[in-house]
């Protein structure tokens, strides 16, 4: 979904950054075979998801142990403040590509 | 003297099976939460029990080289015991501030591994605004 945000984001001079529970190892792979261009980032043991207060258990059906990440996106400005959050209470919804664009062009 | 010698050695087996406990989790996950508490009372009971057997083994000790020993048993006790509580602060320390996610805020840096391995951190991005998603994974 993102990755076709990708080049307007991109084009607009932001970044994409997505984080998840992945070992770098499954990050690489699945970046490999769905064309993935922007940064995926390996959080394991899940320290930045704790930080943004985001940590769920379950979510990964390989290890329901793990704690990975409820689905949020965080629009950063230029000097990295906060400019608007995008958190679902339901855990099964992301925002689609044209979304991101929409709400990134309104943090410019 | 048997006795207290015993129930001191006793204490000190629980203070350094809660140190274990404490440090084990930590390899994983370097911050204490809510579940580590158990571990700081179990510590803190086989602190004080150790001292407590210290005591008793130091009042009932016979010559110079069992006073020693009791000695010995007690500090080693109260250090554990005192150690065991500056672990716990020092890793409650670690955890890092909770991110301030409300619009205006500056959220604090970051560093992670990217798909290729190479450390990321937020901050290479500076002066750039940035998508920060989080998901479930699955790419």
């Amino acid at each position: 979904m993102a990755q076709s945000a990708y080049d307007e984001i991109r084009k607009a001079g932001g970044e994409i950054v997505a984080i998840s529970n992945d070992s770098v190892e499954s990050l690489k792979e699945g970046a490999d075979k769905s064309g993935v261009k922007f940064t995926l980032l390996s959080d394991p043991k899940a320290v930045v998801i704790r930080i943004y207060h985001l940590e769920h258990k379950g979510l990964n059906v390989r290890e329901p142990e793990a704690t990975g990440a409820r689905p949020a996106v965080f629009f950063l400005n230029a000097d990295h403040t906060v400019a608007s959050v995008y958190q679902p209470e339901d855990i099964r919804y992301h925002l689609s590509a044209e979304e991101i664009i929409a709400r990134f062009k309104q943090t410019r | 003297m048997k006795t207290a010698l015993f129930i001191c050695l006793l204490g000190l087996g629980l203070l350094v099976v809660a140190w274990a406990g404490a440090a084990y989790p930590l390899l994983d996950y370097p911050f204490l939460d809510e579940g580590d508490v158990p571990k700081l009372i179990v510590g803190s009971l086989g602190g004080a029990w150790a001292l407590w057997g210290g005591i008793q083994a130091l009042r009932l000790a016979e010559g110079k080289a069992g006073r020693l020993l009791a000695g010995f048993l007690m500090v080693l006790g109260l250090l554990g015991c005192a150690g065991l509580f500056a672990f716990m602060l020092v890793a409650t320390k670690m955890i890092p501030p909770p991110a301030d996610v409300k619009a205006g805020q500056a959220v604090a840096d970051f560093s992670l591994p990217d798909q290729s391995g190479k450390t990321f951190k937020l901050s290479d991005l500076k002066g750039k605004p940035v998508v920060l998603i989080f998901t479930r994974g699955f790419w």
